[in-house]
């Protein structure tokens, strides 16, 4: 049986990854959402590297996290595995976002909540003001997992994504894999669309608070550090699997820094050229969306429709045009989607009041532009940088199909390496990396918080 | 503020720069593992100083696959020469007009046994489809020394093999269909799943759970099971179907892109790839590759290519063959539970 042209295993596979994609947002929703608002309201020790410790499976690519699954848990497959693989990225992604969005209460709001029924109904109050930007992280997640067939390959649980790969890598039809990409984004944008109807406008009309105080903090009970903990344990379990060899084998340091330095210049160039061209392209699209919920809807629903597209198809269709800036023009469009909610959060909490006020003093375009609007939007232009890098990092299709030759970047050397090198320089490879990741994330948030 | 800005736009000019000179460089695409192919490239610059770009593929989970990019890349190659581990991908390049024939003066298959005859692949040192066995699970007495051994309710749920859609598993599917007939072949892998046989993602994957004793045996390249027993682990290297109809044999192939854009180069690196030193050096390697040119001294536990009763296949079929069962029976076997 064929469906616009595209046969039923396609159809089957593609019910499995909505099935993944679900199940997914709705765990990571479940578990990131009020843990990632117990967080911002509640001081408890260690409170900072805990949350360092939560972030790390971010700034890793999904196949590692999967090899790392395999390793520490042997014979373990399925669905199961694929949505643990997933909720690891998934339910940071959602904590962080309900953090986010918790940070933005006011001491007044808090106040009046507590007034109005302790901190029970803070809790409550803070929950409700986190959900657009929690709802939305989290159907970021279930979308990312639609165009990934990593995990789902290693697992032996193959979705649309695996049907894709398997068009183009071993069919070489990219016609027909541009027709299923199509297919896989149309159903993404379906059902990504009342979510964005519902949560778009929220999440782009923000809050300018005139009260600038940060609530006093809660007592945290012992729950919330027992729930961090486990939240963190079971995200950083594959990370022990994959680091594992390092504890039995001898560690092959000078390889493994040798692997890095030859790798870690292209890496960067790759990182900030996506970054930069994501952070443009996101701003631009947000300011043309301006203050229409119409607009801000269907950015957002496009933004989720392209997070479902496999990133080596666009790859596919640019080699003809391979190099360095097409490549970094091809890896923006991983981190586009988030670098566009964010830029939406910004233009959209950006007050009126201002630009009325610059038009009333005469205050010239450009002058309002450099010493007003942009420095606001770098509030949410770092984060969008540093998330966009950090997914362009990740991504290994894509620089593989585009890179000048020898200019590799660092995550397709250990994907490249890793088929017969031994298990220890891997494992060297993907903590080298991630010091990498970790530098890079920790500068990004120096800088904001310079800003 | 500024600062940040600068680094932008420096990035954005250095992306926007040429990054290749042409210039006594040579492009190799290759499909080898990178550990195994990078050493070989290194020597043939200290020797002639030409530089080798070398741009290797994956293997966990199998990317898009450099194939795609040198399919791709057709009316603009960048690519000079392609270093295969498989002559099926090769013969798919000839298919597609991407290879242009070059029949090297000293080639390391003299019978061209292994080679096209029009000159499009030129093969040299190969691996073998085997299988490999954890000794502590089985005593290598008893160890299977077939195919059939996967269908023999003996070992049901007990042995493994990489997905047939991706790798040399999927050239190894083609030859049995080749070999087998249709039906037969059908029957053989239907059988695979009655049996309780994994499939996981790579040969990789099949060597590290047979080697951690998770599976009995599974089957793979000589490379894995070589690389499992210098890392010493408990494992032993089947020749399959020795008394039956062979192991397949898979040679590397060596192709030269049409119209690439270091022609000289690429012939001379071709060369280099098919002397007994470079044979040589991947037989004492990990990845103990078995040489095709007589005379090239192997060391001890490496099989010579004559020493084994080897599958009767036609390279240049299998490559039409898989495509057919790639987008047909592999595909929906494959994706079955």
């Amino acid at each position: 049986m064929t469906i616009a042209g595209l046969d039923s295993p396609f159809w089957f596979a593609l019910g499995r990854s909505v099935l993944v994609g679900f199940t997914v947002a709705g765990g990571s929703l479940a578990i990131g959402w009020p843990l990632g608002v117990r967080i911002g309201l509640a001081s408890f020790p260690l409170r900072r590297f805990l949350l360092a410790l939560l972030a790390l499976p971010l700034l890793l690519p999904s196949f590692l996290i999967a090899i790392g699954l395999s390793m520490l848990w042997r014979g373990f497959g399925g669905a199961m595995a694929v949505v643990w693989v997933f909720a690891c990225l998934g339910v940071p992604l959602v904590t962080f976002a309900a953090l986010a969005a918790t940070l933005t209460l006011t001491r007044g709001q808090a106040d009046a909540a507590r007034l109005a029924g302790r901190e029970r109904q803070l809790f409550r109050l803070a929950l409700r003001a986190a959900f657009p930007l929690a709802g939305l992280a989290a159907a970021l997640a279930g979308t990312l997992t639609l165009a990934d067939p990593g995990p789902g390959q290693i697992f032996g649980w193959p979705g649309a994504a695996s049907e894709l790969l398997t068009s183009f890598a071993a069919r070489y039809d990219r016609a027909l894999a541009t027709q299923q990409a199509v297919a896989l984004a149309a159903v993404a944008a379906l059902l990504a669309w009342p979510l964005a109807w519902k949560l778009a406008p929220e999440v782009a009309a923000g809050l300018f608070a005139r009260d600038v105080n940060r609530p006093s903090p809660l007592r945290a009970p012992a729950t919330t550090g027992w729930v961090f903990g486990v939240a963190g344990l079971f995200t950083l379990l594959p990370l022990f699997g994959l680091l594992k060899p390092l504890l039995v084998q001898r560690r092959p340091v000078s390889r493994a820094w040798s692997e890095v330095t030859r790798t870690a210049t292209d890496t960067l160039l790759y990182a900030a050229l996506a970054a930069s061209v994501a952070v443009a392209v996101a701003f631009a699209l947000a300011w043309a969306a301006g203050r229409s919920s119409a607009r801000r809807r269907w950015l957002v629903t496009a933004a989720l429709a392209l997070l479902a597209l496999p990133p080596a198809l666009p790859a596919l269709w640019l080699i003809p045009w391979s190099g360095r800036f097409t490549l970094g023009v091809a890896l923006a469009l991983r981190g586009l989607p988030l670098a566009i909610l964010l830029a939406l959060r910004a233009i959209g909490s950006m007050p009126p009041s201002w630009a009325n006020a610059a038009r009333v003093h005469r205050v010239p375009r450009a002058t309002f532009l450099g010493r007003i609007a942009l420095p606001w939007c770098a509030r949410w232009a770092f984060p969008a940088a540093a998330i966009s890098a950090l997914l362009a990092t990740a991504e290994v299709g894509t620089v593989l199909l585009l890179h000048p030759p020898g200019h590799a970047s660092l995550p397709l050397a250990v994907f490249t390496i890793m088929a017969n090198a031994p298990e220890a320089l891997v494992a060297m490879l993907c903590l080298l990396y991630l010091a990498l990741a970790l530098t890079l994330a920790v500068t990004v948030q120096q800088i904001i918080r310079r800003l | 503020m500024r600062f940040v800005f600068l680094i932008l736009a420096v990035a954005g000019l250095i992306g926007c720069k040429p990054s290749n000179k042409l210039s006594n460089t040579v492009v190799v695409y290759t499909s080898v593992d990178d550990v195994f192919a990078r050493p070989v490239c290194e020597q043939f610059q200290k020797q002639t100083g030409i530089e080798v770009k070398l741009v290797p593929d994956t293997e966990e989970t199998k990317s898009t696959g450099l194939l795609n990019r040198l399919i791709a890349e057709k009316a603009r190659p960048v690519a000079d020469v392609f270093w295969s581990g498989d002559p099926v991908r090769a013969a798919v390049l000839k298919a597609k007009g991407i290879s242009a024939p070059f029949k090297a003066a000293n080639p390391a298959d003299a019978t061209g046994r292994f080679s096209d005859s029009a000159g499009h692949w030129s093969a040299l040192s190969a691996r073998a489809r085997v299988l490999i066995v954890n000794t502590n699970l089985v005593p290598v007495s008893d160890a299977p020394r077939s195919l059939n051994a996967f269908l023999d309710p003996k070992w049901k749920g007990k042995a493994c093999l990489a997905n047939p859609l991706f790798g040399t598993t999927s050239m190894h599917a083609a030859a049995l269909f080749e070999t087998m007939g249709e039906a037969k072949a059908k029957e053989f892998f239907e059988g695979l799943r009655a049996n309780g046989v994994k499939m996981l993602s790579s040969n990789g994957e099949v060597k590290r759970r047979v080697a951690a004793g998770e599976l009995a045996f599974g089957l793979t390249d000589t490379d894995d099971a070589s690389v499992a027993m210098k890392e010493g682990k408990a494992v032993a290297m089947i020749y399959p179907d020795q008394d039956g109809a062979g192991t397949l044999i898979v040679p590397n192939a060596a192709v030269l892109i049409a119209n690439g854009p270091n022609p000289e180069r690429g012939k001379k690196f071709i060369e280099y790839l098919l002397t007994a030193a470079v044979e040589q050096s991947l037989a004492e390697s990990e990845a103990a590759q078995m040489p095709l040119r007589p005379g090239v001294t192997v060391p001890s536990g490496v099989k010579r290519v004559e020493e084994i009763k080897t599958m009767a296949v036609d390279y240049e079929k299998l490559g039409a063959r898989l495509e057919e069962l790639s987008a047909g029976f592999l595909r929906t076997w494959a994706a079955s539970p």
